[in-house]
Protein backbone atom coordinates (compact mmCIF):
# COMPACT_ATOMS: atom_id res chain seq x y z
CA UNK A 1 0.00 0.00 0.00
CA UNK A 2 0.94 3.14 -1.13
CA UNK A 3 2.62 5.33 2.00
CA UNK A 4 0.52 8.67 0.38
CA UNK A 5 -3.05 7.72 1.64
CA UNK A 6 -6.25 9.99 1.00
CA UNK A 7 -7.92 11.05 3.88
CA UNK A 8 -10.78 13.21 2.85
CA UNK A 9 -12.26 14.25 -0.15
CA UNK A 10 -14.38 17.39 0.33
CA UNK A 11 -16.74 19.49 -2.13
CA UNK A 12 -18.96 22.29 -1.60
CA UNK A 13 -21.17 24.55 -3.62
CA UNK A 14 -22.11 28.58 -3.06
CA UNK A 15 -20.02 29.05 0.66
CA UNK A 16 -18.03 31.60 1.76
CA UNK A 17 -16.04 29.41 3.17
CA UNK A 18 -15.11 25.84 3.15
CA UNK A 19 -14.09 24.02 6.37
CA UNK A 20 -12.40 20.85 5.92
CA UNK A 21 -12.01 19.40 9.86
CA UNK A 22 -10.86 16.87 11.75
CA UNK A 23 -8.24 15.84 9.41
CA UNK A 24 -4.93 16.23 10.68
CA UNK A 25 -3.86 13.80 13.60
CA UNK A 26 -1.18 12.48 15.02
CA UNK A 27 -1.03 9.44 12.36
CA UNK A 28 0.66 11.46 9.71
CA UNK A 29 3.07 14.25 10.05
CA UNK A 30 3.20 15.69 6.71
CA UNK A 31 -0.43 16.26 4.30
CA UNK A 32 -1.17 16.83 0.91
CA UNK A 33 -3.70 19.00 -0.53
CA UNK A 34 -5.25 19.35 -3.67
CA UNK A 35 -7.86 21.87 -4.57
CA UNK A 36 -9.56 21.08 -8.40
CA UNK A 37 -12.59 22.57 -9.55
CA UNK A 38 -12.68 25.90 -7.39
CA UNK A 39 -14.99 28.36 -9.19
CA UNK A 40 -15.08 31.75 -7.68
CA UNK A 41 -17.72 34.91 -7.53
CA UNK A 42 -15.19 37.36 -7.74
CA UNK A 43 -11.78 37.81 -9.19
CA UNK A 44 -9.20 37.76 -5.92
CA UNK A 45 -7.13 36.03 -3.75
CA UNK A 46 -8.04 32.92 -1.94
CA UNK A 47 -6.94 32.30 1.38
CA UNK A 48 -5.94 29.66 4.36
CA UNK A 49 -6.41 29.33 8.10
CA UNK A 50 -6.08 26.73 10.38
CA UNK A 51 -8.65 24.44 12.55
CA UNK A 52 -7.15 23.52 16.35
CA UNK A 53 -8.23 20.86 17.98
CA UNK A 54 -11.01 22.62 20.12
CA UNK A 55 -12.66 23.25 16.45
CA UNK A 56 -12.00 27.06 16.39
CA UNK A 57 -10.37 28.98 13.50
CA UNK A 58 -7.20 30.40 14.61
CA UNK A 59 -7.25 34.29 13.05
CA UNK A 60 -4.80 35.35 15.56
CA UNK A 61 -2.30 37.55 14.05
CA UNK A 62 0.37 34.69 13.55
CA UNK A 63 0.48 33.87 9.48
CA UNK A 64 3.44 34.68 7.71
CA UNK A 65 3.48 34.00 3.77
CA UNK A 66 5.78 34.73 1.06
CA UNK A 67 4.80 34.45 -2.48
CA UNK A 68 6.52 34.53 -6.00
CA UNK A 69 4.57 35.46 -8.54
CA UNK A 70 5.37 34.02 -11.91
CA UNK A 71 3.59 36.13 -14.90
CA UNK A 72 3.21 34.77 -18.30
CA UNK A 73 2.20 38.72 -19.48
CA UNK A 74 4.89 40.97 -17.10
CA UNK A 75 7.85 40.63 -14.77
CA UNK A 76 7.21 37.71 -11.57
CA UNK A 77 6.58 39.60 -8.83
CA UNK A 78 6.80 39.33 -4.81
CA UNK A 79 4.17 39.10 -2.33
CA UNK A 80 5.40 39.40 1.41
CA UNK A 81 3.48 39.27 4.58
CA UNK A 82 4.20 39.15 8.05
CA UNK A 83 1.67 38.78 11.43
CA UNK A 84 -1.67 38.41 9.23
CA UNK A 85 -4.47 36.56 10.50
CA UNK A 86 -4.48 34.38 7.53
CA UNK A 87 -2.46 32.76 5.11
CA UNK A 88 -3.45 35.74 2.07
CA UNK A 89 -2.20 35.19 -1.39
CA UNK A 90 -2.27 31.47 -1.50
CA UNK A 91 -4.06 31.32 -5.14
CA UNK A 92 -5.78 33.99 -7.43
CA UNK A 93 -8.32 33.41 -9.51
CA UNK A 94 -10.55 35.52 -12.31
CA UNK A 95 -14.45 34.39 -11.60
CA UNK A 96 -14.73 32.73 -15.24
CA UNK A 97 -15.07 29.32 -15.04
CA UNK A 98 -12.89 28.56 -17.57
CA UNK A 99 -9.98 29.87 -16.07
CA UNK A 100 -9.81 28.99 -12.76
CA UNK A 101 -6.83 26.94 -11.98
CA UNK A 102 -5.92 24.54 -8.87
CA UNK A 103 -4.05 24.47 -6.12
CA UNK A 104 -1.47 22.14 -4.57
CA UNK A 105 -0.09 22.50 -0.76
CA UNK A 106 2.67 20.42 1.12
CA UNK A 107 1.20 20.79 5.27
CA UNK A 108 4.18 19.80 7.48
CA UNK A 109 3.27 19.76 11.56
CA UNK A 110 -0.25 20.35 12.01
CA UNK A 111 -1.16 18.08 14.75
CA UNK A 112 1.98 18.68 16.44
CA UNK A 113 1.70 20.90 19.88
CA UNK A 114 5.30 22.16 20.40
CA UNK A 115 6.16 22.55 16.40
CA UNK A 116 4.72 25.60 14.30
CA UNK A 117 2.98 25.01 11.18
CA UNK A 118 4.13 24.83 7.96
CA UNK A 119 3.26 25.34 4.16
CA UNK A 120 4.34 24.87 1.04
CA UNK A 121 2.46 25.44 -2.25
CA UNK A 122 2.42 25.94 -5.45
CA UNK A 123 -0.91 27.56 -7.53
CA UNK A 124 -1.39 25.10 -10.54
CA UNK A 125 -1.39 28.43 -12.44
CA UNK A 126 -4.87 30.53 -13.05
CA UNK A 127 -5.81 32.82 -15.81
CA UNK A 128 -6.61 36.20 -15.36
CA UNK A 129 -8.28 37.56 -18.12
CA UNK A 130 -6.86 40.69 -20.03
CA UNK A 131 -3.94 39.68 -19.05
CA UNK A 132 -2.04 36.16 -18.87
CA UNK A 133 -1.45 33.20 -17.16
CA UNK A 134 -0.04 33.05 -13.57
CA UNK A 135 1.72 30.71 -11.09
CA UNK A 136 2.97 30.83 -7.80
CA UNK A 137 5.02 29.05 -5.22
CA UNK A 138 4.40 29.88 -1.54
CA UNK A 139 5.42 29.12 1.74
CA UNK A 140 3.61 29.79 4.80
CA UNK A 141 3.96 29.40 8.67
CA UNK A 142 1.37 29.46 11.16
CA UNK A 143 3.82 31.26 14.68
CA UNK A 144 1.40 28.82 17.46
CA UNK A 145 1.95 25.66 18.53
CA UNK A 146 -1.08 25.00 18.85
CA UNK A 147 -2.55 21.14 17.95
CA UNK A 148 -4.41 21.77 14.10
CA UNK A 149 -6.82 19.21 13.16
CA UNK A 150 -8.23 21.12 10.01
CA UNK A 151 -8.06 24.28 7.70
CA UNK A 152 -10.24 27.04 6.40
CA UNK A 153 -10.49 28.31 2.77
CA UNK A 154 -12.27 31.16 1.65
CA UNK A 155 -11.55 33.69 -0.93
CA UNK A 156 -10.53 37.34 0.49
CA UNK A 157 -14.16 38.37 -1.54
CA UNK A 158 -16.62 36.89 -2.45
CA UNK A 159 -17.90 33.07 -2.07
CA UNK A 160 -16.82 29.88 -3.81
CA UNK A 161 -19.16 28.53 -6.40
CA UNK A 162 -17.97 25.54 -6.28
CA UNK A 163 -14.29 23.51 -4.76
CA UNK A 164 -13.09 20.53 -4.16
CA UNK A 165 -10.72 20.08 -1.62
CA UNK A 166 -8.49 15.82 -1.12
CA UNK A 167 -6.61 15.82 1.83
CA UNK A 168 -3.86 13.19 1.73
CA UNK A 169 -1.88 11.62 4.57
CA UNK A 170 2.17 10.98 4.04
CA UNK A 171 2.51 7.79 5.79
CA UNK A 172 5.54 7.15 7.75
CA UNK A 173 6.53 3.71 9.09
CA UNK A 174 8.20 3.15 12.24
CA UNK B 1 2.40 -1.71 8.23
CA UNK B 2 -0.96 -1.15 9.45
CA UNK B 3 -3.33 -3.39 7.47
CA UNK B 4 -7.41 -2.97 7.15
CA UNK B 5 -9.20 -2.34 10.26
CA UNK B 6 -9.98 -4.05 13.80
CA UNK B 7 -13.11 -5.06 13.49
CA UNK B 8 -13.88 -7.15 16.77
CA UNK B 9 -16.58 -5.49 19.29
CA UNK B 10 -18.02 -2.77 17.08
CA UNK B 11 -21.46 -2.73 17.68
CA UNK B 12 -22.43 -2.73 14.04
CA UNK B 13 -20.47 -5.21 13.02
CA UNK B 14 -22.57 -8.74 12.09
CA UNK B 15 -19.26 -10.66 10.43
CA UNK B 16 -16.64 -11.38 12.60
CA UNK B 17 -13.27 -9.76 11.31
CA UNK B 18 -9.53 -10.03 12.54
CA UNK B 19 -8.95 -7.26 10.44
CA UNK B 20 -6.36 -8.36 8.34
CA UNK B 21 -6.49 -8.85 4.64
CA UNK B 22 -7.31 -12.01 2.89
CA UNK B 23 -5.71 -12.58 -0.36
CA UNK B 24 -9.21 -12.66 -1.56
CA UNK B 25 -10.01 -9.53 0.13
CA UNK B 26 -6.92 -7.89 -1.45
CA UNK B 27 -7.74 -8.57 -5.11
CA UNK B 28 -11.28 -7.77 -4.99
CA UNK B 29 -10.02 -4.12 -3.28
CA UNK B 30 -7.09 -4.01 -6.20
CA UNK B 31 -9.84 -4.85 -8.87
CA UNK B 32 -11.85 -1.86 -7.50
CA UNK B 33 -9.21 0.32 -7.56
CA UNK B 34 -9.53 0.91 -3.68
CA UNK B 35 -6.10 -0.61 -2.46
CA UNK B 36 -3.05 0.44 -3.65
CA UNK B 37 -1.24 4.01 -4.30
CA UNK B 38 -3.00 7.57 -4.09
CA UNK B 39 -0.66 7.76 -7.42
CA UNK B 40 -1.46 5.59 -10.41
CA UNK B 41 1.21 4.84 -12.77
CA UNK B 42 -0.84 5.12 -16.09
CA UNK B 43 1.83 4.59 -18.75
CA UNK B 44 5.90 4.50 -18.78
CA UNK B 45 7.84 5.18 -21.99
CA UNK B 46 11.53 4.80 -22.27
CA UNK B 47 13.39 6.03 -24.89
CA UNK B 48 17.04 4.82 -26.11
CA UNK B 49 17.09 6.33 -29.75
CA UNK B 50 16.06 9.48 -31.39
CA UNK B 51 12.64 10.30 -31.68
CA UNK B 52 10.50 13.34 -32.53
CA UNK B 53 8.31 13.28 -29.46
CA UNK B 54 6.87 10.72 -26.53
CA UNK B 55 2.93 11.01 -26.45
CA UNK B 56 0.69 9.71 -23.89
CA UNK B 57 -2.43 9.46 -25.43
CA UNK B 58 -4.31 7.43 -23.00
CA UNK B 59 -4.81 9.62 -20.46
CA UNK B 60 -7.74 8.06 -18.37
CA UNK B 61 -8.96 11.48 -18.12
CA UNK B 62 -12.37 11.03 -16.92
CA UNK B 63 -10.66 8.62 -14.07
CA UNK B 64 -8.08 11.58 -13.42
CA UNK B 65 -8.72 15.63 -12.61
CA UNK B 66 -4.88 15.97 -11.83
CA UNK B 67 -1.82 13.60 -13.73
CA UNK B 68 1.74 13.97 -12.58
CA UNK B 69 4.48 13.55 -15.54
CA UNK B 70 7.81 12.46 -14.34
CA UNK B 71 11.23 12.73 -16.72
CA UNK B 72 14.34 10.99 -15.44
CA UNK B 73 17.70 11.17 -17.24
CA UNK B 74 16.40 12.53 -20.56
CA UNK B 75 18.64 13.95 -23.26
CA UNK B 76 18.33 15.93 -26.56
CA UNK B 77 19.85 14.85 -29.29
CA UNK B 78 20.78 18.58 -30.39
CA UNK B 79 22.62 20.54 -28.23
CA UNK B 80 20.90 23.87 -26.50
CA UNK B 81 17.42 22.72 -26.89
CA UNK B 82 14.11 22.70 -25.20
CA UNK B 83 12.14 19.88 -23.79
CA UNK B 84 8.61 21.57 -24.78
CA UNK B 85 4.55 19.99 -23.79
CA UNK B 86 2.14 20.17 -26.10
CA UNK B 87 -1.89 18.92 -25.68
CA UNK B 88 -4.12 17.19 -27.73
CA UNK B 89 -7.87 17.71 -28.36
CA UNK B 90 -10.01 14.83 -30.46
CA UNK B 91 -6.71 13.06 -30.91
CA UNK B 92 -5.25 16.14 -32.65
CA UNK B 93 -2.12 18.18 -31.10
CA UNK B 94 -2.65 21.78 -30.47
CA UNK B 95 0.53 23.33 -32.60
CA UNK B 96 -1.25 26.73 -32.71
CA UNK B 97 0.06 29.70 -30.29
CA UNK B 98 -2.63 28.79 -27.71
CA UNK B 99 0.08 27.62 -25.00
CA UNK B 100 1.28 30.23 -22.19
CA UNK B 101 4.29 30.05 -19.91
CA UNK B 102 6.12 31.86 -16.83
CA UNK B 103 9.32 29.47 -15.72
CA UNK B 104 12.47 30.67 -13.56
CA UNK B 105 15.59 29.27 -14.53
CA UNK B 106 18.68 30.10 -12.59
CA UNK B 107 22.07 28.34 -13.04
CA UNK B 108 25.17 27.40 -10.82
CA UNK B 109 26.81 30.27 -12.12
CA UNK B 110 23.71 32.65 -10.40
CA UNK B 111 22.58 33.23 -13.92
CA UNK B 112 18.94 34.00 -14.26
CA UNK B 113 16.29 34.64 -16.13
CA UNK B 114 11.92 34.98 -16.61
CA UNK B 115 10.87 33.31 -19.11
CA UNK B 116 7.26 33.96 -20.09
CA UNK B 117 5.53 34.27 -22.82
CA UNK B 118 1.70 34.72 -23.68
CA UNK B 119 1.18 33.43 -27.35
CA UNK B 120 3.23 30.68 -27.93
CA UNK B 121 2.88 27.35 -29.24
CA UNK B 122 3.99 24.93 -26.70
CA UNK B 123 5.03 24.78 -22.64
CA UNK B 124 8.99 24.50 -21.95
CA UNK B 125 9.48 21.73 -19.71
CA UNK B 126 13.65 22.58 -19.40
CA UNK B 127 15.43 25.37 -21.36
CA UNK B 128 18.70 25.34 -22.61
CA UNK B 129 19.64 21.56 -21.98
CA UNK B 130 22.64 20.54 -23.06
CA UNK B 131 23.30 17.55 -25.02
CA UNK B 132 26.83 16.09 -23.75
CA UNK B 133 27.68 13.48 -21.73
CA UNK B 134 25.67 13.51 -18.74
CA UNK B 135 24.14 16.84 -19.78
CA UNK B 136 20.76 15.27 -18.69
CA UNK B 137 17.36 17.00 -17.66
CA UNK B 138 15.09 15.22 -14.45
CA UNK B 139 11.84 16.82 -13.26
CA UNK B 140 7.99 16.88 -13.02
CA UNK B 141 5.36 18.67 -13.95
CA UNK B 142 1.70 18.69 -12.50
CA UNK B 143 -1.26 18.82 -14.89
CA UNK B 144 -5.07 20.31 -13.77
CA UNK B 145 -8.44 19.96 -15.41
CA UNK B 146 -7.07 17.88 -18.82
CA UNK B 147 -10.42 16.45 -19.09
CA UNK B 148 -12.66 19.33 -17.95
CA UNK B 149 -13.88 21.22 -21.27
CA UNK B 150 -15.28 23.96 -19.44
CA UNK B 151 -11.99 24.70 -17.87
CA UNK B 152 -8.42 25.40 -19.38
CA UNK B 153 -5.42 23.05 -18.83
CA UNK B 154 -2.98 24.33 -16.48
CA UNK B 155 0.83 23.04 -15.43
CA UNK B 156 2.81 23.43 -13.07
CA UNK B 157 6.72 22.37 -13.26
CA UNK B 158 10.07 21.86 -11.67
CA UNK B 159 13.20 20.58 -13.80
CA UNK B 160 16.70 19.83 -12.80
CA UNK B 161 19.54 20.08 -15.59
CA UNK B 162 23.08 20.64 -16.99
CA UNK B 163 22.55 23.57 -19.72
CA UNK B 164 24.51 23.93 -22.74
CA UNK B 165 27.67 25.45 -20.66
CA UNK B 166 27.72 22.14 -19.11
CA UNK B 167 26.63 24.34 -15.81
CA UNK B 168 23.82 23.58 -13.35
CA UNK B 169 20.19 25.17 -14.20
CA UNK B 170 16.93 24.80 -12.69
CA UNK B 171 13.91 25.57 -13.76
CA UNK B 172 10.22 26.30 -11.99
CA UNK B 173 7.05 27.55 -13.15
CA UNK B 174 4.33 26.58 -14.76
CA UNK B 175 1.75 27.45 -18.08
CA UNK B 176 -1.08 27.12 -19.33
CA UNK B 177 -3.40 25.63 -22.39
CA UNK B 178 -5.39 28.32 -22.89
CA UNK B 179 -7.94 26.85 -24.61
CA UNK B 180 -11.69 25.52 -23.02
CA UNK B 181 -11.32 21.80 -24.33
CA UNK B 182 -11.53 18.40 -23.37
CA UNK B 183 -7.50 17.83 -24.00
CA UNK B 184 -7.01 14.04 -24.05
CA UNK B 185 -3.42 13.87 -24.74
CA UNK B 186 0.19 15.05 -23.76
CA UNK B 187 3.35 15.58 -25.64
CA UNK B 188 6.89 15.87 -24.92
CA UNK B 189 8.83 16.83 -27.87
CA UNK B 190 11.82 19.16 -28.25
CA UNK B 191 10.41 22.79 -29.14
CA UNK B 192 12.35 23.44 -32.55
CA UNK B 193 11.76 20.30 -33.78
CA UNK B 194 14.68 18.46 -33.59
CA UNK B 195 14.72 14.67 -31.65
CA UNK B 196 14.58 13.49 -27.96
CA UNK B 197 17.83 11.05 -27.64
CA UNK B 198 17.21 9.18 -24.43
CA UNK B 199 14.94 8.98 -21.49
CA UNK B 200 11.94 7.81 -18.97
CA UNK B 201 8.95 9.15 -19.05
CA UNK B 202 6.27 8.23 -16.49
CA UNK B 203 2.50 9.72 -16.32
CA UNK B 204 0.88 9.19 -13.40
CA UNK B 205 -2.86 10.24 -12.32
CA UNK B 206 -3.35 11.47 -8.44
CA UNK B 207 -5.57 9.45 -7.18
CA UNK B 208 -9.57 10.65 -6.60
CA UNK C 1 -1.48 -0.34 -12.83
CA UNK C 2 -1.07 1.18 -9.46
CA UNK C 3 1.61 3.61 -8.47
CA UNK C 4 3.24 4.26 -4.49
CA UNK C 5 5.48 6.05 -2.76
CA UNK C 6 7.08 3.10 -0.92
CA UNK C 7 9.12 3.83 1.92
CA UNK C 8 12.55 2.74 1.75
CA UNK C 9 14.61 4.29 4.89
CA UNK C 10 13.12 6.51 7.66
CA UNK C 11 15.08 7.98 10.92
CA UNK C 12 13.49 10.12 13.69
CA UNK C 13 15.59 12.32 15.82
CA UNK C 14 14.74 11.98 19.37
CA UNK C 15 18.10 12.97 21.19
CA UNK C 16 20.89 15.14 19.45
CA UNK C 17 23.15 13.29 16.57
CA UNK C 18 25.77 14.84 14.80
CA UNK C 19 23.82 13.89 11.31
CA UNK C 20 20.76 11.85 9.45
CA UNK C 21 21.72 9.32 6.91
CA UNK C 22 18.65 8.31 4.42
CA UNK C 23 20.27 5.01 2.20
CA UNK C 24 18.84 2.47 -0.30
CA UNK C 25 18.47 4.01 -3.16
CA UNK C 26 18.97 0.53 -5.70
CA UNK C 27 16.92 1.59 -9.03
CA UNK C 28 16.70 3.95 -11.41
CA UNK C 29 13.44 4.95 -9.92
CA UNK C 30 12.57 8.37 -8.86
CA UNK C 31 13.14 8.74 -4.77
CA UNK C 32 11.39 11.61 -2.47
CA UNK C 33 12.78 12.61 0.46
CA UNK C 34 10.13 14.31 2.54
CA UNK C 35 11.30 15.98 6.13
CA UNK C 36 9.49 17.66 9.10
CA UNK C 37 10.49 19.62 11.89
CA UNK C 38 14.32 19.82 11.76
CA UNK C 39 16.21 21.82 14.68
CA UNK C 40 19.82 22.04 15.17
CA UNK C 41 21.32 22.85 18.53
CA UNK C 42 23.59 25.49 17.16
CA UNK C 43 22.42 27.88 15.05
CA UNK C 44 23.52 27.73 11.93
CA UNK C 45 22.98 25.92 8.68
CA UNK C 46 21.92 22.72 7.73
CA UNK C 47 23.22 21.48 4.38
CA UNK C 48 23.26 17.52 2.58
CA UNK C 49 25.47 15.61 0.83
CA UNK C 50 24.89 12.48 -1.37
CA UNK C 51 26.26 8.84 0.10
CA UNK C 52 28.41 6.52 -2.32
CA UNK C 53 27.80 2.92 -0.68
CA UNK C 54 26.44 4.37 2.53
CA UNK C 55 29.65 7.17 3.13
CA UNK C 56 29.20 10.98 2.70
CA UNK C 57 31.03 12.09 -0.57
CA UNK C 58 33.06 15.25 0.59
CA UNK C 59 34.72 16.05 -2.94
CA UNK C 60 34.17 19.59 -4.17
CA UNK C 61 31.39 18.39 -6.79
CA UNK C 62 28.05 20.24 -5.34
CA UNK C 63 26.11 22.51 -8.22
CA UNK C 64 22.80 24.29 -7.18
CA UNK C 65 20.60 27.35 -7.86
CA UNK C 66 17.88 28.48 -5.66
CA UNK C 67 15.36 31.02 -5.32
CA UNK C 68 14.69 31.76 -1.67
CA UNK C 69 11.75 33.11 -0.65
CA UNK C 70 11.15 35.21 2.61
CA UNK C 71 8.67 37.20 4.25
CA UNK C 72 11.03 39.76 5.28
CA UNK C 73 12.49 41.26 2.34
CA UNK C 74 13.30 40.82 -1.19
CA UNK C 75 13.90 37.26 -2.13
CA UNK C 76 17.51 36.30 -2.84
CA UNK C 77 18.51 34.17 -5.35
CA UNK C 78 21.57 31.62 -4.68
CA UNK C 79 23.88 29.47 -6.28
CA UNK C 80 27.49 27.97 -6.17
CA UNK C 81 29.42 25.30 -8.33
CA UNK C 82 32.01 23.07 -6.96
CA UNK C 83 31.36 22.76 -3.35
CA UNK C 84 31.53 20.20 -1.19
CA UNK C 85 28.00 20.01 -0.20
CA UNK C 86 24.67 21.82 -0.78
CA UNK C 87 22.61 24.04 1.56
CA UNK C 88 19.29 23.13 3.50
CA UNK C 89 18.55 25.80 5.48
CA UNK C 90 18.91 27.98 8.19
CA UNK C 91 18.02 26.17 11.79
CA UNK C 92 18.48 26.50 15.17
CA UNK C 93 16.18 24.74 18.64
CA UNK C 94 14.20 27.82 19.24
CA UNK C 95 10.56 26.66 18.85
CA UNK C 96 10.60 29.33 16.47
CA UNK C 97 13.04 27.57 14.38
CA UNK C 98 12.66 24.56 11.96
CA UNK C 99 12.90 22.96 8.68
CA UNK C 100 10.60 21.12 6.73
CA UNK C 101 10.90 20.16 3.10
CA UNK C 102 10.43 17.90 -0.08
CA UNK C 103 13.12 16.86 -2.39
CA UNK C 104 13.29 14.41 -5.56
CA UNK C 105 16.47 12.76 -6.44
CA UNK C 106 17.19 11.57 -10.01
CA UNK C 107 19.45 9.55 -11.80
CA UNK C 108 20.85 8.44 -7.86
CA UNK C 109 21.91 5.05 -8.82
CA UNK C 110 23.03 5.70 -12.21
CA UNK C 111 26.52 5.21 -12.36
CA UNK C 112 27.77 6.96 -15.76
CA UNK C 113 25.55 9.71 -15.03
CA UNK C 114 25.19 12.60 -12.44
CA UNK C 115 22.39 12.95 -9.25
CA UNK C 116 20.29 15.40 -9.74
CA UNK C 117 17.83 16.73 -7.15
CA UNK C 118 14.75 18.96 -6.70
CA UNK C 119 14.31 21.30 -3.61
CA UNK C 120 10.98 22.77 -2.10
CA UNK C 121 11.85 23.79 1.04
CA UNK C 122 10.15 25.71 4.07
CA UNK C 123 11.44 27.19 7.10
CA UNK C 124 11.73 29.76 9.77
CA UNK C 125 14.54 31.06 12.14
CA UNK C 126 14.52 33.17 14.89
CA UNK C 127 15.40 36.56 13.86
CA UNK C 128 12.15 38.27 14.16
CA UNK C 129 11.14 34.87 13.30
CA UNK C 130 11.70 35.11 9.90
CA UNK C 131 10.23 32.65 7.33
CA UNK C 132 12.08 31.46 4.31
CA UNK C 133 12.39 28.33 1.96
CA UNK C 134 14.58 27.68 -1.16
CA UNK C 135 13.16 26.73 -4.20
CA UNK C 136 15.00 25.07 -7.01
CA UNK C 137 17.50 22.16 -6.69
CA UNK C 138 21.38 20.77 -7.57
CA UNK C 139 23.40 17.91 -8.87
CA UNK C 140 26.11 15.97 -7.91
CA UNK C 141 28.52 16.28 -11.08
CA UNK C 142 30.27 13.12 -10.68
CA UNK C 143 29.44 10.57 -12.89
CA UNK C 144 28.98 7.73 -10.37
CA UNK C 145 26.11 6.21 -8.19
CA UNK C 146 24.48 7.61 -5.36
CA UNK C 147 22.91 5.38 -2.71
CA UNK C 148 21.13 8.03 -0.58
CA UNK C 149 21.55 11.51 1.49
CA UNK C 150 23.20 12.56 4.17
CA UNK C 151 21.52 15.77 6.39
CA UNK C 152 24.25 17.90 9.18
CA UNK C 153 24.41 20.66 10.84
CA UNK C 154 27.14 23.14 10.23
CA UNK C 155 27.65 22.91 13.80
CA UNK C 156 26.76 20.74 17.03
CA UNK C 157 24.01 18.05 16.27
CA UNK C 158 20.86 17.66 14.97
CA UNK C 159 18.32 17.72 17.68
CA UNK C 160 14.87 16.89 16.43
CA UNK C 161 13.44 16.11 13.20
CA UNK C 162 12.45 12.89 11.23
CA UNK C 163 13.54 12.17 7.36
CA UNK C 164 11.90 9.72 5.47
CA UNK C 165 13.14 8.57 1.94
CA UNK C 166 10.49 7.31 -0.57
CA UNK C 167 10.51 5.27 -4.00
CA UNK C 168 8.13 6.35 -6.05
CA UNK C 169 7.22 3.38 -8.36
Amino acid sequence: MSNLRLINETTASSVSSVDITDVFSADFDIYKITINNSDITIKDYSEVRFINSSGSVISASNYDIANYELKTYTSFGELRATNQTSLPYMWYSSNETASQGSFNMWVFNPFSSSSYTFVLASNGTNFITGFGAMANKTIGVLKNTSSITGMQFFPNSGSFDNILVRTYGLRVDS
Amino acid sequence: MPYGYLGQNQPNQTVNNSGVFSITDVAELQSQGKLGGSLELIESQTISSDTAQVDFTNIKGAKYDVHMLQASNIKNATDNQQFAIRMSVGGTFDTDNDYQRAIFTMSGDGGTDESRDTNINNIFFTLNQGNATNEKGNGYAYFYNLHNSSKMSFVTLQTTTINVNGQYKMNFGGGVYDQTASVDGIRIFMSNGSNIASGVFNLYGVKQ
Amino acid sequence: MAGKLIQVATETVTSAVASVTLTGIDSDDVYMVAYNNLKSSVDGDAKIRVTKSGTPDTTSNYDRANKILRNDTTFSNDSGTNETFWYLEYIGDDVSEASNGIMYLFNFSNASEYSFLTMEITSSDNVNPTLKGRQGGAAHTVASASDGIQIFPNSGNITAGTFTLYKVV
